[in-house]
């Protein structure tokens, strides 16, 4: 799925072997697509008055929160970072959103665009932060996460608050029958296609792949880390908005299950851990898996308590499968 | 003369924590009279105590390099396991209790296998076992925070020798073994050379895997018997008790100026973590701030310490 870009010499070192963008695809990528259909299948076997697109819309609304997250997770992941504030930032500004979005239309635009803004800078200071002390991302992303946690706390002790009705029905709509999120994952997919052949793009990659190689090639390493973590905290901060549609509510602890489950979405996916390898694409099925997984068990007539254990499962599995090809690939096998 | 100042400047972070939180407790005794009479020391002791004996196994995996995440819901699961294979009934924890244990090692080897063997990063790792143990738990009890304890527990967290807390004791002897092993054993030495270099400690003749397979299942081990001896302070459990540790632990080790990225560091630091942050949550709570507060303090704290520890890493 993932094209090879031209990148000199230098990053395809040795070293770098095996993590290059430009590495086969084998048939491991695949996996992610073939388990969404499998499990899609069995829904629809259980269940077939499920095949329709209003149901896939009402899906897809579900998960576009996740989504959001998870495409920012990829992306920090793919330059080879990771990042555990998203946690904070969806905790925040669906908190902030749901309490204070005012009624007209001009007064919804503003507030989103100042929700998104606040996310943004909220990623930019981790970004720049981690880029100055070049302290681990995963401290500088932890000790974010819990600062803004608490300021969602304190700006709503108790889930509660309810936003304006135009803005639920305009985030919810359904345009010709289809929802809007189903547009917005389209249109999500082409701006990365686009996106991973820019200088921004390429720079990720090659950053994840080798810092060092990136650094000697002109690629600024310092700048490249900003805009993800930036970049991370703009969909965090959409995804936090989102949800607030979605559940028509606030909770100032509803960021505290996408840490996990954007990273799980990512892994899935066929996002490397160590960086350099990976896309939005096997993310977007990988969030998919996760939120049908908990329909199918559903439709099974297993209890939900256990949904947690298969989420957990399907991460380790999915990290060791894509350890075992690694190894497997140093021996010489393709996978 | 100059041996003490070598001795002060190598030592700068763990000093640094016993002065701050040893400050911490005059400000806080300031503020609210009674904070540090003996029976409320004896309190602040026993939350030091499961503290400092979770973090004994979040200080030797970071020492390796790596990093546990899973602690939260191995320190829960010990708990409601106790209370199901004891029934609530003392007699039955002679078993109970080292069945436990072994499980409690037993996820820690879980997350050691993954990281050690298949070479998994650590923090995926431990996240996403941490996820598993959770949907175990949950789905093994159906979410319901049943579970009564037997009352020899509560007699074991609670009580005291001669006005000495059991588990100040019971701590202390951890602490000064665990000291012990990393300065005077073999398996010591090996964990702070992985932590420093696993090439060289491979060059070396070290087994790079299996030391880390064991701090993993120590750490296990240490989370389960925290579990086991918070579920008995409290006298009931619930699910999430352990949620605090995943962050605390961290947090403790950093303060006390142990190096995340490995290598450097030792138990004393813990230690002195460990009193700073249960001093400075009474601070916080003195204060009558919300745990919103709290958190955002924790938060700007933690970032401080890894800020410091940054460069001058602590020698064993």
């Amino acid at each position: 799925m993932e094209k090879g870009h031209r990148l000199s010499r230098a990053t395809r070192t040795r070293s770098a072997r095996g993590r290059i963008i430009g590495a086969k695809v084998g048939i491991i990528s695949v996996v992610p697509y073939a388990v969404l259909l499998a499990i899609y299948g069995v829904i629809l076997f259980l269940q077939p008055k499920l095949f329709s697109l209003d149901w896939l819309g009402l899906k897809t609304n579900d998960a576009m929160a996740l989504i959001l997250v998870s495409i920012g997770q990829t992306v920090v992941m793919i330059q080879g970072g990771i990042d555990l504030s998203v946690g904070g930032i969806v905790c925040v500004t669906n908190s902030i959103a749901a309490l204070y979005m005012p009624g007209s239309l001009t007064g919804i635009l503003l507030m989103s665009l100042s929700v998104l803004i606040l996310g943004t800078a909220i990623g930019l200071l981790n970004g720049v932060v981690i880029a100055r002390t070049r302290l681990q991302p995963f401290i500088i992303t932890l000790a974010s996460w819990s600062i803004w946690g608490g300021v969602a706390l304190s700006i709503l002790p108790i889930d509660g608050g309810e936003p304006p009705k135009d803005f639920i029905n305009g985030l919810l709509a359904r345009p010709m029958g289809i929802s809007l999120s189903l547009f917005a994952i389209l249109a999500l997919i082409l701006v990365w296609l686009y996106v991973k052949k820019t200088r921004f793009g390429v720079s990720v990659y090659a950053v994840g792949s080798s810092e060092k190689a990136a650094n000697l090639n002109g690629i600024g390493v310092g700048r490249t880390k900003l805009q993800v973590y930036a970049l991370s905290g703009f969909l965090a901060a959409s995804a936090g908005l989102f949800r607030t549609a979605q559940v028509a509510s606030g909770s100032p602890l509803a960021g505290n299950s996408f840490i996990m489950t954007s990273i799980v979405a990512a892994v899935i996916g066929g996002t490397s851990l160590s960086g350099g390898k990976g896309g939005i694409v096997g993310t977007i099925a990988g969030a998919f898996i996760l939120k049908l997984i908990a329909d199918m068990l559903v439709f099974l007539g297993v209890s939900t308590y256990w949904s947690t254990l298969c989420q957990g499962s399907l991460l380790i599995f999915a990290v060791v499968m894509s350890s075992v090809a690694e190894m497997a690939k140093r021996k010489g096998f393709e996978l | 003369m100059k041996k003490l100042k070598a001795f002060f400047e190598r030592n700068q972070p763990v000093l640094t924590g016993y002065a701050t939180s040893l400050l911490l407790l005059v400000i806080v005794s300031l503020v609210k009279p009674g904070y540090a009479s003996a029976n409320h020391l004896r309190i602040i002791a026993i939350d030091c105590a499961i503290l400092g004996i979770v973090s004994i196994g979040q200080t030797l995996v970071i020492l390796t390099g790596g990093l546990d995440l899973s602690i939260p819901w191995v320190f829960t699961s010990a708990g409601y396991f106790l209370s199901m294979l004891s029934r609530g009934n003392s007699e039955n924890l002679a078993f109970a209790i080292p069945i436990v244990l072994l499980i409690s090692a037993g996820m820690g080897l879980f997350n050691g296998a993954g990281v050690a063997y298949l070479g998994i990063s650590p923090v995926i790792m431990t996240l996403g076992a941490n996820t598993v143990f959770q949907g175990a738990l949950l789905g093994i009890t159906g979410g319901k925070p049943q579970a009564r304890l037997p009352d020899f527990m509560q007699v074991l967290s609670k009580g005291s020798v001669s006005g000495i807390p059991n588990l100040l004791v019971i701590w202390l002897t951890l602490s000064v073994a665990i000291m012990v092993v990393l300065t005077k054993t073999a398996f010591g030495r090996k964990i702070y050379a992985v932590g420093s270099s696993e090439t060289v400690s491979f060059f070396s003749g070290i087994d790079v895997k299996r030391t880390r397979l064991a701090v993993y299942a120590i750490s296990g081990l240490a989370a389960g018997s925290a579990g086991v001896l918070f579920a008995g302070r409290l006298g009931q459990l619930y699910l999430g008790m352990g949620d605090q540790y995943q962050l605390t632990t961290i947090a403790a080790v950093a303060i006390g100026g142990a190096s995340l990225i490995g290598g450097k560091g030792n138990y004393a630091g813990t230690i002195a973590g460990t009193l700073t942050i249960v001093v400075l949550s009474g601070l916080l709570s003195a204060f009558n701030l919300t745990t919103s507060v709290q958190q955002i303090i924790y938060g700007f704290v933690l970032f401080g310490a890894v800020f410091l520890a940054r460069e001058k890493g602590l020698e064993r």
